[in-house]
């Protein structure tokens, strides 16, 4: 008790014992939802207006997810994380009920990845992610004694378990870039949750090895092999990838180093990149406002994934530095392969840039994830997240 | 380990992978940016080709017989028009240029890759009314567009050609060809295409997201296609069209005449195998110069300028319209062959065959009296009577000049049987052959006309090939009688025989024809025929000039030459072709000619042929008439060109009347 009163004075320290929260990163997160609307309708007007309709009607519904996520990120900042840990396997379960289920539906575009509920599509598959950051969080937190040992080499087999029916499933939506984004979230995860050398090293060998023996063993189907084959050579496919990737990548490089200006994308304009105000949002932003725009940007998400790690290792709580690690884990995983297949370095696989690309599923994750990491943040140790000095505020509790 | 110890591993892996991104962002955006945006920035202008007006085509005297104008027309451009506005837009122009909106609509969804298509050539006054509102037609430009005019109607259509939207083998062959611009088709509009083109213009410009033109840059005006001098003479010309219409009526009038009934009230001469098709062609034989060209039936290249209907597409390819029977039409030469046969016996001075019946080998006269009886020679397989197509009629012992006078085939079947039985299985057994392929036949003729052909002279070598071909092949086409296939070679006697006379399997065109006489009358010069003498540009300039080109030359003996050019005019002034050159004028006897009736297929009635040289004291003209199916050469084609004849020759022309049944 004599700890409380000790003159750890803040600026943030409230009486209740419970911090501010993480300002800085929500108003990153804020800027970057504003800024997607503009994207967002500057990449969809012209489109909209030769179908003589509103040229802001695919921006409003965006806004529309945003005020929702926002206020759930705010709302989930104000709740206790820990109070819903026991829900964790529930919406597990719940969301692969949920995959499942997207089978039952026609599929859109030959995959088969939304639940379509009245006027509103789900994609099961984004929310996954979320489910699965707090599944294994839950699984791999130990308490603070535990926590400095080895971790058991069961955990990492529950954790595989854990990660095997959302790969599967997706797989055969089939949607590849987010099915890889399960083994990232996983390794990171597990890495930080005190896996051993020997744990990572057999764990990356057992992935080279899967891969290995579904592509040599032919274990896929034709359209598969086909899907991947365009997925690692695009050139296989001139007339449609190919020439989405000439577009993205000519976007990029047109918007030099200030852009061609706000709306005076030609690429953009004339709508020559597909999915642009979703997956290929970024080329909107590098035709538009050039290398100053696009850097800016970057920086806005060096800046959210360096408070959610900062928020991971002034966790109070290792469940709570897991949760803030794995939304981490999965928004580097979306910048890396959204920004990066437009600029040519990973090949083309539809990915979603968080807060900025339209989309209502990933949106709300991306938010939720968030609002559950602010969380996280308020309720730090106000002592550095070192040895003793956690566990006696832990203790303390 | 502790936790946070490994949160910075991830943070230092997080910010290479940033930094990565941002390197790379660098390298896009700062060292390609350049040259990414210029590549955007060309693809943005829309560049639109202006056609260019094709060059002019004169005759030789420069009268003009086929043009360009510049017309308005009215252009939809797709990129100019809202889709909003697209319905409205169509609608209107629909009603204001009465053309049907579907139409409209069809055209808008086929237009190519730069979106624009003409819609209708308008008046001037439609084009300045249009011009004023264009603000109520959006998407409309009124543009100015060659109009191909043929001052020349329908005449002269073979020679000309037509226009047409290149095929997907013109655009393999030329991958410059805009598939949206029509080019020559047959004729001389498709064989000097590239010169008659001319060189489209380019407008290129920027669109903005409103259908406004926001940056034009400057216009190459398109530059008009060179000119082309025709060595056709445009007078000739309807005088030769005329006669092949005038004889075609002939033949029918004749045949209807023939027939056991006449026509019945509402019978058409559809059903009754009426005449249809005939060819004419007057040559230049100091120089190979085509005078005049033309074959039936016909097209009126007009009606392709802006497109022709289906149907009659349809109807004219029904009819073979498009086959110019000059060049392309391959008929047995018939009697008109015995000017080579002629000349090849008085050249090798070809020996009689002896012990035959009716032969004279003292004063070289051979017995024409209707039939030839060969009771002995079955080895050459020979039929062995041959009739004379004026049997029972009997000439009596005539010389190889009265025999070419009055068409004797048993005189010439004679000469061949001499060559098969004195040089049979030598070295010499196709001198005959070997002179008419040294004077064209079998060959291309080389004309600058689409549809040359090679004809057909056989020989053995040919019958032996056909022979393998049908042993080897059971699908092949039947040439030879099944029978010959057992004899160790199917050429025989009689197929010599057949040659001699033109009939068998020889085959020529008109204009093979006429380049052999050309060559025989003007003493052995085989000429390649040419229909453009000289290419020049709209302003004038000379360009290119098509020199009188010899394809070979042969040896002829002035007497001989002299002597066939006589024999011709006995033909005109005593022979098969005397009735039809009974009015000719004072000049008759400075013309000659050979008439020829080919014998087809069964069941199709023979082809008049008619071959005319004048003057023969010193000849410049080849005149050749072929009707196919006509009947007699004497009675239908014989008039035929006489009457061409005597507008070469200055005479009064005399309408075209039957002349005399001859073969």
């Amino acid at each position: 008790m004599h700890l409380h009163s000790r003159p750890t004075r803040g600026w943030w320290v409230t009486e209740e014992g419970i911090g501010p929260p993480d300002l800085g990163l929500m108003a990153v997160v804020l800027a970057l939802s504003g800024f997607g609307l503009l994207m967002i309708f500057s990449a969809t007007r012209a489109a909209l207006e030769r179908q003589e309709l509103l040229p802001s009607a695919s921006m409003e519904r965006q806004l529309g997810f945003m005020v929702i996520g926002f206020v759930g990120m705010v709302a989930l900042s104000y709740v206790d994380y820990r109070n819903y840990q026991s829900l964790a396997p529930v919406l597990y379960l719940g969301c692969m009920v949920a995959l499942a289920a997207g089978f039952l539906f026609d599929p859109v575009k030959g995959v088969q990845r939304w639940i379509t509920i009245g006027p509103v599509n789900i994609q099961p598959a984004e929310f996954t992610k979320l489910a699965l950051v707090m599944a294994l969080a839950s699984l791999l937190s130990r308490g603070p004694e535990e926590s400095y040992q080895q971790l058991p080499w069961r955990k990492v087999g529950y954790a595989l378990v854990l990660l095997a029916p959302p790969i599967v499933l997706i797989f055969l939506q089939p949607d590849l870039g987010t099915m890889m984004s399960f083994p990232f979230i996983l390794l990171l995860m597990l890495f930080v949750a005190g896996a051993t050398r020997t744990q990572m090293t057999v764990l990356a060998l057992a992935a080279v090895g899967v891969v290995t023996t579904i592509w040599r063993f032919d274990l896929l189907a034709g359209h598969q092999i086909d899907r991947l084959r365009v997925f690692i050579d695009p050139d296989l496919d001139p007339q449609g990838l190919g020439w989405s990737i000439r577009q993205a990548r000519l976007a990029m490089s047109s918007g030099q180093v200030t852009g061609q200006g706000l709306f005076q994308g030609a690429i953009t304009n004339q709508g020559l990149v597909p999915e642009q105000e979703s997956d290929f949002i970024f080329t909107a932003v590098g035709e538009q406002l050039g290398f100053v725009g696009a850097s800016v940007v970057l920086l806005a998400f060096g800046y959210v994934l360096w408070r959610l790690l900062r928020i991971a290792v002034t966790a109070s709580d290792q469940y709570g530095s897991l949760i803030a690690m794995g939304v981490a884990a999965f928004l580097m995983f979306h910048v890396f392969i959204s920004v990066g297949m437009t600029l040519g370095l990973v090949p083309i696989t539809g990915l979603p840039l968080p807060f900025l690309s339209r989309g209502g599923s990933f949106y709300l994750t991306s938010t939720a994830g968030v609002g559950m990491a602010v969380s996280v943040w308020r309720l730090r140790s106000r002592v550095r997240f070192r040895g003793a000095s956690r566990d006696r505020n832990l203790l303390e509790r | 380990m502790r936790g946070s110890y490994r949160i910075a591993v991830v943070a230092a892996i997080f910010a290479l992978l940033m930094g990565f991104l941002g390197i790379r962002l660098w390298f896009m955006q700062v060292g390609e940016g350049v040259a990414a945006a210029e590549i955007v920035y060309n693809e943005g202008l829309v560049s639109v080709v202006t056609p260019a007006p094709r060059g002019d085509i004169r005759d030789r005297n420069g009268q003009l017989l086929v043009t360009s104008r510049v017309v308005p027309m009215v252009v939809m451009d797709r990129k100019l028009l809202q889709s909003s506005q697209k319905d409205e837009a169509i609608a209107r122009l629909s009603a204001r240029l009465e053309v049907p909106a579907e139409w409209i609509e069809a055209l808008y969804d086929e237009a190519g890759v730069n979106q624009r298509f003409p819609v209708a050539v308008v008046d001037t006054t439609t084009a300045y009314q249009l011009e004023e509102q264009l603000r109520s037609f959006p998407g409309v430009v009124i543009e100015n567009f060659p109009e191909r005019i043929y001052l020349a109607g329908g005449s002269l259509s073979h020679v000309i050609g037509h226009l047409g939207f290149p095929s997907a083998d013109d655009l393999q062959q030329r991958p410059y060809l805009d598939p949206n611009i029509r080019i020559g088709k047959l004729g001389v509009e498709g064989f000097y295409d590239e010169w008659l083109q001319g060189t489209p213009g380019e407008r290129v410009y920027r669109v903005n997201q409103a259908g406004r033109i926001t940056e034009e840059r400057a216009e190459v005006p398109p530059e008009s296609g060179a000119t082309l001098y025709l060595t056709i003479d445009e007078e000739l010309q309807r005088v030769v069209e005329g006669a092949l219409l005038e004889g075609i009526e002939l033949s029918n009038l004749i045949k209807d005449g023939e027939r056991e009934q006449p026509l019945e009230e509402g019978e058409t001469r559809a059903a009754l195998n009426p005449t249809e098709r005939a060819a004419g062609v007057v040559m230049d034989i100091t120089n190979g110069d085509v005078l005049a060209l033309a074959s039936y039936p016909d097209f009126d290249p007009q009606e392709f300028v802006w497109g022709i209907d289906r149907v009659d597409f349809a109807r004219l390819s029904n009819q073979k319209a498009f086959l110019n029977l000059v060049v392309g039409g391959l008929y047995p030469p018939a009697s008109t062959f015995k000017a080579i046969t002629y000349t090849a016996a008085l050249t090798y001075d070809i020996p009689f065959a002896e012990a035959i019946e009716g032969v004279d080998l003292v004063n070289r006269r051979i017995n024409c009296d209707g039939e030839l009886v060969l009771p002995e020679i079955i080895d050459e397989g020979s039929p062995q009577v041959f009739r004379d197509w004026y049997y029972p009629a009997e000439l009596g012992w005539l010389d190889i000049h009265e025999a070419f006078e009055h068409s004797c085939n048993i005189f010439f079947y004679n000469v061949a049987l001499g060559v098969w039985r004195n040089w049979g299985n030598t070295s010499r057994e196709d001198i005959l052959q070997d002179m008419a392929r040294s004077l064209g036949y079998g060959a291309f003729t080389g004309v600058d006309l689409s549809g040359d052909q090679a004809g057909i002279v056989p020989d053995r070598e040919l019958f032996e090939n056909w022979k393998q071909i049908q042993l080897e092949d059971p699908a092949a086409p039947v040439r030879l009688d099944p029978a010959r296939l057992t004899l160790a070679s199917p050429w025989l006697g009689g197929d010599l025989m057949n040659l001699a006379i033109g009939q068998g399997d020889m085959l020529a065109s008109p204009l093979q024809v006429a380049v052999s006489y050309g060559a025989l009358a003007n003493g052995g010069t085989v000429w390649t025929p040419r229909v453009v003498s000289q290419v020049r540009s709209p302003e004038g300039e000379l360009l290119w000039a098509a020199l009188p080109e010899a394809k070979s030359q042969i040896d002829l003996p002035d007497a001989i030459v002299d002597s066939l050019l006589s024999d011709m005019n006995l033909v005109v002034s005593s022979g098969t072709a005397r009735r039809a050159f009974s009015d000719f004028g004072s000049s008759v006897n400075l013309v000659g000619g050979k008439t020829g009736t080919g014998q087809s297929s069964a069941n199709r009635d023979s082809h008049a042929w008619f071959v005319g040289v004048a003057p023969i004291n010193n000849p410049k003209w080849v005149v050749v008439v072929l009707v196919d199916q006509g009947g007699s050469g004497g009675r239908v084609a014989a008039p035929m060109g006489r009457y061409i004849m005597q507008y070469l020759m200055g005479e009064e022309l005399d309408p075209i009347e039957a002349g005399e049944e001859t073969n």
